[in-house]
């Protein structure tokens, strides 16, 4: 574990026993923290982007119920990620029963990962709107100068941190730190007026 | 705490997401972002910049994601830890103990020095006893004595049957029990027993 990750276990920590001491703002901390991750991570499951943050939601409500159990016995968002995936397993699972003949049985949640059919269709404009965004990140990225493309796809691709991004770059940390956000800046401000016109109003 | 302007604060975005921001300025961080929600735009665009970067088609988070949740939690309860409760150390109770403990203490004591000594327990029976013939039973343990003791229950039953009364009137006349009352050399109704009689 990193020096850095060790920080953001420590503030998970502190957020968590905030909660569990009855501050309920710090538990949207927890979900600007980690709602990008969880939807994302129902979205693997329920294509429909509408339905996925429906359910998202749903599996921030479930853990804030069940915080007062949760005992640091694993990193919180170990404990999140279970609840995310069970939370869209069942939701699956329910959908399925409602809208089909045949019975799934319960043991065969597994298998729900391997049936697109059960998983909800994304609809031909969320389909193109993603193809937009896809399409222009990769322009953007593809006009970045040299150093910060490096730095932004060590980071984002090879998952490196920034020391290890200044060792193979050879420079400063620093340096590193502002060649990511300057790259992130210039994506931002071509993808900003993209999802503004788009239905995500981000 | 720095006052940081909204570029700084963007360049802050993009060190959290890569957790190379402190506990503490991620914290500052979260607190402006719960106020601005705009920032959290920001971060969940970054995101998305990875997501994509990644090979991913990441979604963007609805603007009121993080409110509508916020709003639900407003009407939950709060599911709180129970508490441990943390026992308040009376004065009394160390007393309590250290005073049970010297008790225990003289107690053991006594029943240590009581054995190292069976001769001195034996002599103090043999005032009670009648019959001197005692004198050479000294040396056996309280134990045995106890143990050949008559039961004063027993004789009582035996007594009850008028068959066994003969029985019963040698048992009394020989019994070692000794009651006594302001009786000189001896405690008020103070029982003692002797052992081994004829």
């Amino acid at each position: 574990m990193t020096q850095h990750s060790k920080y953001s276990e420590q503030l998970d920590d502190d957020l968590v026993a905030r909660v569990q001491q009855g501050d309920k703002a710090a538990f949207d901390f927890l979900v600007i923290k980690y709602q990008h991750k969880i939807i994302q991570l129902v979205n693997s499951y329920i294509k429909d982007s509408s339905e996925a943050q429906d359910v998202a939601q749903e599996v921030f409500l479930k853990a804030y119920r069940a915080i007062g159990s949760f005992r640091g016995d694993a990193a919180f968002y170990t404990w999140l990620y279970r609840i995310a995936i069970n939370t869209a397993k069942n939701y699956l699972l329910a959908r399925s029963r409602r809208s089909s003949s045949y019975e799934v049985d319960i043991q065969d949640a597994e298998a729900i990962e391997n049936a697109p059919q059960l998983q909800g269709m994304e609809t031909p404009e969320r389909h193109l709107l993603n193809e937009e965004i896809v399409d222009t990140i990769k322009i953007a990225i593809e006009n970045l100068p040299e150093e910060m493309r490096i730095a932004i796809m060590l980071r984002e691709f090879e998952g490196l941190s920034y020391e290890e991004i200044a060792v193979a770059m050879d420079c400063p940390v620093g340096t590193v730190r502002s060649r990511i956000f300057r790259a992130r800046e210039a994506i931002d401000s071509k993808l900003n007026p993209l999802l503004e016109h788009g239905d995500f109003d981000a | 705490m720095v006052i940081l302007m909204p570029e700084n604060l963007n360049q802050k975005i993009s060190q959290f997401i890569d957790n190379e921001l402190d506990e503490v300025d991620a914290l500052y961080l979260l607190k402006k972002m719960q106020i601005k929600p705009g920032l959290q735009g920001k971060l969940n665009r970054y995101q998305v910049i990875g997501q994509v970067i990644k090979g991913d088609i990441g979604i963007v988070p609805e603007a009121d994601f993080v409110k509508r949740i916020s709003l639900q939690i407003q009407q939950e309860p709060a599911y709180l830890l129970p508490k441990i409760k943390v026992e308040k150390m009376s004065y009394k109770k160390p007393v309590a103990i250290a005073a049970s403990l010297f008790i225990v203490a003289i107690i053991a004591g006594h029943s240590v020095t009581d054995k190292a000594q069976p001769a001195r327990v034996v002599s103090t029976l043999q005032v009670a006893d009648n019959n001197k013939e005692v004198k050479k039973q000294e040396d056996k343990p309280l134990e045995v004595i106890a143990q050949k003791a008559i039961s004063p229950q027993a004789i009582v039953k035996v007594s009850e049957d008028p068959l066994n009364k003969q029985i019963s009137d040698y048992l009394q006349a020989h019994n070692g029990n000794l009651d006594t009352n302001n009786e000189p050399a001896f405690q008020p109704y103070a029982r003692v027993s002797s052992y081994n009689q004829e």
